[in-house]
């Protein structure tokens, strides 16, 4: 099977699940500082990440982010247990079905959002190096409206969604073959 | 053509940047068949020492990269005259070579040279063209391409594309500081004298030439989505053209300037749209939910080429856009093969070049319009940017070779094997070949 985080396998590992993508990222931030930015958003969900580059926009992302801190027990998006630590959803090729397991974190996702008008998500969606650039750059924004359009089906107002597409130009495993494009294949879940 | 004659041409020019530093090299990876045998001799140095550019292995170099001439090597030249000197031709009608290039290269005080140089026919032993160029020294490279072109033009009846420059993008992984730099750059067209146009730590990607050369349209993602942005070769001088929510991509210059066609998918989903650059105003052109995307301009101005998955699979489609604003229906051009983008005319409007997939591997693909007959031209495996040379004889591209991101070029009839530039780090990708620079 082709999947690169066995969620059947890691349901039953809980802790897994955080070391699995710790473990990922360690091993591509060199890569680059998008991936920095993922680190510190899989580390630390909850603030700060957002603060660099986004300008004018960054400030209801930073707010809400620090908001939550606060809150009695801690926020849910930090707590590695959580189905809402399952940040990537992964894709088939030239495809933007959401997977079965690729629902239920969605479904984790919509649930905290609805509760949590005040957080915004940034769905930005990626593609393998197959095809030409543009097409891909589409590409991944048809696979981040797709994860959009369940979310919204799920009853997340669009107010609090911003869906970007970096098509090819952000791949998290450098690799020209096929496990390499699998993890490419992407949309990911930025608070 | 008088024997004899020298057309006197003064060259004044506007060039960028005079740092010949080489950070692209040619490799030539495979041999040629039909390649016409020509000597070209060392041009004669009024000075002690080295003149300051090579310039008869300049043009060697250009001459054996279009594919169509094979320049003899140093130890081949039966000797070395300059220009003046008594020739003896039977020593030449030896080497297998139809005509003879020499020159003189001097300088002629402040900063200033004198080149000359004449293409003699061995079996008549008359000249067939002759020049002199007075230049300063930051341009001797760029006479070195003017002669390169006057050479081919005149032996090939076809302009030359030598004195043109390439755009391209590098990227460049750095490990240590976790960072990925982006560097969107020109070259002359063999690789030398690059000049970085934009640095970003976030992507950059289709530069597109406006068709005076003197403008890019690029996309960055600097506010960490896409921007198209026009830049001003000359200044540095940049704008904002296309920031509308969602995707903003692939511009594309109208052949007379004033259109810019794009990808937006502001209104739902990625459309084709044309500004006019004057007034900004938009016009769409594509509505359909299927993905379209990659516009290109036919020739004429008329129509676009564009990708599109309406049908499934990425496409190749024409409409119809004249200036008045009236928009066709399109009409499906490519229907070989399941995966058909980013196509782009010839400057004669007969073929397209594209990226096809061929058993399973993504290479350059030239299907001519009138029979629909779609060539394969290269063996490798995820070809990108296929982007015609201004005489539409040399098709430039990017590809993978042992991880890494290179370019190539390849005879756009397909009869020549691909030629490597590559660069000393990084990937490069994203090539697009300048028009023609004013004579």
């Amino acid at each position: 099977m082709k999947n690169i985080l066995k969620h059947s396998v890691l349901k039953k590992l809980p802790v897994l699940l955080l070391a699995a993508p710790l473990l990922f990222l360690t091993a591509c931030t060199s890569i680059g500082d998008s991936s920095s930015d993922d680190a510190a958003a899989v580390e630390d969900r909850t603030g700060g990440q957002n603060g660099e580059g986004y300008e004018g926009q960054t400030g209801a992302y930073d707010e809400s982010g620090m908001g939550s801190g606060s809150a009695m027990g801690g926020d849910p998006l930090s707590d590695p247990n959580s189905p809402l630590s399952v940040r990537t959803i992964y894709f088939e090729y030239d495809s933007t079905i959401i997977s079965s397991e690729g629902q239920s974190a969605l479904n984790a996702h919509a649930e905290y959002l609805s509760l949590n008008s005040g957080k915004r998500l940034i769905i930005e969606g990626h593609t393998d190096e197959m095809g030409t650039r543009e097409y891909n750059l589409s590409l991944g924004e048809r696979r981040g409206r797709a994860v959009a359009d369940f979310l919204s089906a799920s009853g997340v107002p669009g107010e609090q969604m911003e869906v970007r597409s970096y098509g090819e130009e952000n791949p998290v495993a450098l690799e020209h073959n096929e496990s390499a494009w699998q993890l490419n294949r992407r949309v990911e879940l930025l608070y | 053509m008088r024997q004899n004659l020298f057309f006197l041409l003064f060259i004044s020019m506007l060039f960028l940047s005079a740092n010949s530093h080489a950070v692209l090299e040619v490799e030539i990876t495979g041999g040629f068949q039909g390649a016409s045998p020509i000597a070209i001799v060392p041009f004669a140095w009024s000075q002690s020492g080295k003149a300051p550019v090579d310039i008869a292995g300049v043009v060697s170099s250009d001459l054996s990269r279009s594919g169509m001439f094979s320049p003899l090597s140093l130890n081949q030249l039966p000797e070395r005259p300059a220009m003046g000197d008594t020739i003896n031709f039977p020593r030449w009608k030896n080497t297998q070579a139809e005509q003879l290039v020499i020159g003189n290269i001097a300088a002629v005080g402040q900063g200033q040279y004198e080149v000359k140089f004449q293409i003699l026919d061995i079996f008549s032993g008359q000249e067939i063209l002759g020049y002199r160029f007075s230049v300063e020294k930051q341009n001797l490279r760029r006479v070195a391409h003017q002669i390169s072109d006057k050479i081919y033009e005149k032996l090939t009846h076809t302009r030359g594309a030598f004195d043109t420059l390439i755009a391209y993008v590098v990227v460049n992984n750095d490990v240590n500081a976790k960072k990925r730099v982006y560097t969107l750059a020109i070259a002359d067209s063999d690789g030398y004298g690059e000049k970085v146009i934009l640095k970003s730590r976030q992507p950059i990607m289709s530069p597109a030439w406006s068709p005076t050369g003197k403008q890019l349209a690029y996309v960055s993602f600097e506010k960490k989505r896409s921007i198209i942005y026009v830049q001003e070769l000359k200044t540095g001088q940049r704008k904002v053209v296309a920031r509308f929510k969602g995707i903003n991509s692939a511009p594309s210059w109208s052949p007379d300037g004033k259109r810019l066609a794009m990808t937006l998918s502001k209104d739902g989903n990625s459309e084709i749209y044309v500004m006019y650059t004057d007034s900004g105003v938009l016009q769409r052109i594509t509505n359909h939910y299927g993905i379209d995307t990659e516009p290109s301009w036919s020739p004429d101005g008329r129509s676009l080429v564009f990708t599109s998955d309406r049908a499934g699979k990425p496409q190749i489609y024409q409409i119809a856009v004249n200036p008045q604003g009236r928009v066709g229906n399109p009409k499906r051009l490519t229907y070989e093969g399941d995966y058909n983008s980013k196509a782009s005319f010839s400057h004669d409007g007969k073929f397209l070049t594209m990226i096809t997939r061929d058993r399973g591997h993504f290479r350059v693909g030239m299907l001519e319009l009138s029979t629909r007959y779609l060539q394969v031209l290269t063996r490798s495996k995820l070809d990108e940017s296929p982007s015609f040379a201004p005489n539409s004889k040399i098709v430039l591209y990017a590809t993978e070779s042992r991880g890494r991101g290179i370019l190539e070029a390849i005879a756009s009839d397909g009869s020549n094997s691909p030629q490597r530039l590559r660069v000393l780090s990084g990937d490069v990708r994203e090539p697009a070949w300048s028009p023609y620079r004013s004579r």
